[in-house]
Formats: structure tokens, sequence, C-alpha cells
């Protein structure tokens, strides 16, 4: 288990939990990130926002690092 | 008839919007927030359309101040059409937005835009399944290139109000329970979201939440999307993804260390260009305008010179720098870079209490401070509220003009350039300690990466067209008023008892020449103004002969007071529409403690 904010650039990973309140779960819904869903991380510089890829709907999203830290994910 | 464009952010609302809009345009508050909208009359086929562009959002449910308002104008407003418009190329998701609009019960059209995007990416889809599925017309459109859009009129007239939504079977049965005791169907929905109250339906709101383990907005929101999964499975076929040559670009664009490299590439290129274009323009209009016409030396005369000197500021001077500003930053946003500089300064921004998105105002605040308060738009409100007092520390072309000259004149290049550096500082230092002071922190930044696409001429010339229009119709007025009002206090011989009155603190406190004081009040009116009295206060007729007069210390301690204090009358203006006047006051006073604090500091270093 990891927080988005750890995942290597290039790697796929699975939204396990949301942590943090209704206000960062609210927000990365209202983008179509959920728990269960599948990114593919296409920069993470390990400073700075993660750049993802949703793999249902294609479209790409920056994280900044406070809210990365919040996302618990997998690898896949 | 009343048609209303609703959809998220990036989706290309707004290109529809400036394409089919005349160019007479109205932007309307919403009450009690910054969140504005965009109205236009259009007659289309003979038939008189009200046009009315709401703000991008991606749900109406999420807590956001704009998807308050928007969600709140599509309730009570008297609406004929609903056009949604969304990005064919993210459908799935997008979808999930077309069905918080579907429960409206509204008439209804859905645009699927960006339909080269979409191919591009490999979907095939079916518009007349998907129109089906809905109940609604469905029309393709690539808004760029203007194909689809008359289509997509002819539809407005053939709207329907869309089909049921049909959620899980267990989820209908709570919701028919709830419509028995708390009002229509849309009410329950708005209940379940947490929008309105039903005291009455607590009871089966905790049956849902417990059947499916999680809150009810969560419940709904998962809802939306297995509907939005099936819909889009049932319309669409998806073959393979062309691996585009832009992807390519944007592994180069956002580079860990390639990245900042371009980034500085181009903004030095942008206000250099903005700079150049601008500072030529200007020279061009200012002095013919300033002749042109001269009223007699008494008191109306010397209003009416004051208000003219207002309309040559405006016309000569803001103008010529917005235009190329304005042109350059919507260029750089439809192509899609101003999301990567955001991505790119997240981290830099951070320090400061504000988060990447504010990299658009702040860059555009070195060309002019009036465009970039106006685009702090773009933050939530809180954030706003600090880059607003932050922004007019940036030096702006008019002080760049002072630093540059004086500067730049005396010292020569490179002490102009440590100018700049130190400005950098104090900003930093002071967004550092408005940061801590803050209780709550910048929410951080979630931001759909769009696509980078080449964007259209036309649409990137309305956009800089409105905020042009804008400016007149607002800021306008009041900078020619008051002007008028500083003609009339310059005629009334009210200078020499100001420069008295003032003389402590210019003299005593800063260390400058008494007969600056006047120039300084004058300097709010127009930053430049600042220089070219102080050059007729001191009997000079070159920024470079400064140094004759004034100690090294002396000039130093003017430029800096000068780039710090009080934002020009424009700025004021807008920032008093923007936000209100206690922040404009708030502003204000931080600007002149700390020019004060800067000015007095080096007055004591010696050289």
């Amino acid at each position: 288990m990891m927080y988005l904010s750890q995942a290597p650039t290039g790697s796929i990973v699975e939204v396990v939990a949301i942590r943090g309140g209704m206000g960062v779960m609210r927000r990365l819904s209202a983008l179509s990130i959920r728990i269960g869903d599948r990114l593919k991380v296409i920069n993470n510089p390990h400073f700075g926002p993660v750049l993802v890829e949703h793999l249902t709907h294609g479209h790409r999203v920056a994280i900044g690092r406070g809210i990365a830290l919040k996302v618990e994910v997998r690898m896949v | 008839m009343k048609v209303v464009l609703i959809g998220q952010p990036n989706s290309g609302k707004s290109t529809i919007f400036n394409f089919l809009a005349g160019f007479k345009v109205r932007t309307g508050n919403f009450p009690g927030v910054t969140v504005k909208y965009y109205e236009s009359e259009i007659v289309y086929k003979g038939n008189k359309i009200t046009l009315v562009d709401l703000p991008g959002i991606y749900s109406l449910y999420a807590m956001d101040p704009a998807e308050e308002v928007a969600r709140d104008y599509l309730l009570k407003e008297d609406i004929d059409v609903i056009v949604n418009v969304v990005d064919a190329s993210v459908l799935s998701r997008s979808l999930e937005f077309t069905i918080e609009l579907m429960e409206l019960g509204k008439p209804m059209v859905l645009c699927l835009n960006m339909m080269d995007e979409a191919e591009k990416k490999g979907l095939q889809i079916n518009d007349k399944k998907l129109s089906e599925i809905l109940g609604i017309p469905v029309v393709k459109c690539i808004a760029s290139r203007g194909y689809g859009l008359d289509k997509l009129m002819d539809c407005v007239y053939n709207a329907k109000i869309p089909k049921k939504v049909e959620y899980q079977k267990d989820v209908e049965e709570i919701i028919d329970e709830l419509e028995k005791i708390c009002g229509d169907r849309l009410n329950v929905i708005l209940y379940l979201e947490g929008i309105v109250d039903c005291k009455e339906g607590e009871e089966f709101k905790k049956k849902l939440e417990d059947m499916h383990g999680c809150d009810c907005s969560t419940v709904m929101s998962s809802q939306r999307h297995a509907l939005a999964m099936y819909i889009f499975e049932s319309s669409v076929k998806v073959g393979k993804k062309k691996i585009s040559r832009r992807e390519k670009i944007d592994n180069i664009i956002m580079h860990p260390v390639l990245g900042y490299i371009i980034l500085f590439i181009v903004f030095t290129l942008f206000l250099s260009v903005a700079f150049y274009v601008g500072d030529f323009l200007s020279s061009l209009i200012v002095e013919p305008l300033e002749e042109l016409v001269v009223f007699p030396n008494n008191l109306g005369g010397s209003f009416l010179n004051g208000m003219w000197g207002g309309v040559v500021g405006a016309i000569g001077i803001v103008v010529p720098y917005l235009i190329p500003l304005l042109l350059i930053l919507s260029f750089l946003d439809d192509v899609g870079y101003m999301a990567r500089a955001a991505y790119l300064l997240d981290n830099l921004f951070h320090k400061i209490g504000l988060h990447g998105k504010a990299a658009g105002p702040f860059l555009m605040g070195y060309g002019c401070t009036v465009p970039a308060i106006m685009a702090t738009r773009i933050l939530d409100e809180r954030d706003r509220v600090k880059a607003a007092l932050l922004l007019p520390m940036i030096p702006c072309s008019a002080r760049s003009v002072i630093i540059l000259a004086v500067i730049g004149g005396i010292f020569g290049a490179p002490f102009a350039l440590l100018m700049y550096f130190i400005n950098i500082l104090v900003v930093f230092l002071v967004g550092g300690v408005l940061a801590r002071l803050s209780k709550r922190e910048s929410p951080g930044m979630v931001m759909e990466m769009p696509d980078l696409k080449i964007p259209s001429g036309k649409i990137v010339w309305k956009k800089t067209y409105f905020v042009v229009y804008e400016f007149f119709r607002e800021a306008f007025p009041l900078l020619v008023l008051g002007s008028g009002l500083f003609g009339i206090l310059e005629f009334v011989g009210i200078t020499s008892y100001i420069n008295s009155i003032l003389s402590p603190y210019v003299a005593g406190v800063l260390g400058l020449p008494p007969v600056l004081g006047v120039t300084l009040i004058f300097g709010i009116l127009r930053k430049e103004l600042a220089l070219y009295m102080a050059l007729d206060a001191l009997n000079v007729s070159y920024p470079a002969e400064l140094a004759q007069v004034m100690s090294t210390s002396q000039i130093l301690t003017f430029v800096l007071f000068i780039t710090f204090y009080i934002p020009c009358l424009s700025t004021i203006v807008v920032m008093g529409r923007e936000f209100n006047w206690k922040i404009v006051g708030a502003s204000m006073g931080l600007s002149v403690f700390i020019a004060t604090l800067i000015g007095f500091i080096v007055r004591f270093i010696p050289f």
C-alpha cells in the first residue's frame, strides 16, 4: 500500500482509499476519480503535482502534492 | 427565447458562445459573489435568442462557489433550453454531468464538441443511439472550426425534455418513497445531495446510506457513474488510439528540467513582445492625443484637462499594453500552455499560500495589473483575496518603464534586473507571511490538463475583445472622472500645500526631496506620471539626469517606493469592482506599509 505521491512515473495504480474530508473526495470525484479507478502515472517528479491519466475516461488530471498525499493506491 | 450553454471546464463551451455571440456582450454578476456569466442577444433565422454562457463546472453538487451559482441559476431562472456542451473525447466522464442536468426536467440538447479529438482517441460515437437513450437531440460539432454549429442552432428549436433517469432498483424505490413526502423528483435528488432539507425523509436517507455503506451524495455520484458507463458502452465503439505527436511535445514541455527552461523562455518572450508592442503603440498614440485638445486654464478647464488626461491614459497607455498582453495570453491559454505552466509552478506558489493556477494572473501582472486582477477569477475566493493583495506589488509595464529608465539609465541594466529580483524576494516574503496568517491552507490543486491544441484566431481575438470592452465599460468612466478631480486639485493650488503636509513623511521618513510629495500622490493616477512630474519638480529633462540632483540612495528609495506603493487608479477601480472596497483598503494599506519599510531601509544603506 502506498500513496499516489509515491507512485513512480509510468506505473499503473488503482485508487484504494481517499483520506481527508468530504472536500477532497468531492473535488476528485468531480473529475471522476473514485475508489476503484485505475490511473496511469504520467509524470511524478517527486516535487510538485502528480500528473495522471484516467484509464477509463482518458482525461489527464494534475493533482497537487498535498492532495496526492491523501490518495491511497496500490500498484496494478 | 432563453438558451443556456452549460458544460464542464475545457468542454469548449465558451468557444461556442464566442462563435455564436455578436460583439454586443453583457457580463452579468451573480448576486453576492464574483462569479460572472456572459449574455448575448443573437438573431437566428429571424428569431431572437438570448444566449447565456454559464461558468464551466464539473458537477452541480460539488461545493464550489461557481457551481452553486450555476445550480441556482438553472433552478430558479426561466430557461427555455439547456444546451449541454461536452468534450466528446472524454464522453464517459461528461455523461455523469449530463445525467445531473437531465434530472432538472428542462428541454435539452446535447452538443458533442471536439469530435476531431474523440476520433483521434479512437471513439466512434453513435449519435442516433445516444439520442434515443437520452431522449434529446444530439449534435456532433467541432466548435473551434465552427463545424456543426448551424445544426446545433437548428436543434435548439427541437429541444426535448429528457427521458426519466433510471438508477438501480433499490435507489429508485427510495426515491419513490421520498417523492411522497419531500416533493417532486428533482427536490428529492437535491435532498439526497444535501442541497435542500426534508426532515421527514431522514429515515429513508439513513436506509439508503446503510444499504450502500457510504453517505448519500457518494451513493448518488456512483449511481450516475454506473449509468454513464452503461450509456457510454451502449452508444460508443472504442477503437485503437492513435499515439499523437502532441503527447511527445507534452513530455518535453512538462519535463522536470527542460520544462522550466522552456517556461522561462516562453515568458521572457511573452513579456518582451508585450512590452515592445505596447511601448510602440503607446508612443504612437499618446502625443497626438495629448495635443489634440487643450482646455482653458480655469476651474472648469482644469477639470476637463484632467478628464482628457484620463482618456489619454486609458487609450494611450493601458489599452496598448492590454491588447498584446491579452492576445498572447489567450493564445497561450487556448493552446493549453497555461495549464502546463500552472503544473510546473505549483510548488513555488505553495510557498505563498497559493497554488499553480495563480501562475497566469501573476505573469500577467508584469504587463498590467488590471487584467491580472480580472484573471484571478480562475482561483477560489480566498486564494483570490491573497492574490489580489500580492498582485499590485508585481511591477507592471508602467513601473517597468520607471525601473528601466531610471535605474537602467543611471546604473546600467544589471541593476535594473536586481530591482526585479528584490521585488520577487519581497513578494515571496510578504506572501509567506500572509500564508502563515491565514488560518486556512490553500485547498491544493486538482486541475484537468487539457490536450494541447491549435487555437482558433477568431476565438483568441474575441476573448481579448471582451476583456477590453469590459475595461471600457467598467473602469474607464471612473478613471476619467478621477483624473478630472485631480485636475481640479492641481488648479486650486493644493499641490504646494500637499507638499508641506507630506514633508515630514517624504523628507523625514523616506529622506527624499520634499517637492516629490505631490508626485507620489499623482503617481496613484498613473505610475509613469510620478516619473514625469518628478523630472518637472526637480528641473531636469531626462531620467538619467536625476543622478545630478539626488543621491544614489534617494534614487533607489524613490524607484522602490514607486514600485511597491498603492497601485494605480485603474487597478483600484477594477479591484473595487471585482472584490469590495475593504479589500482595496487592505491592499492599499499593505502596499504603503511595505513601500515605506523598504524605502526607510534603503535610506540607510551606505553607497
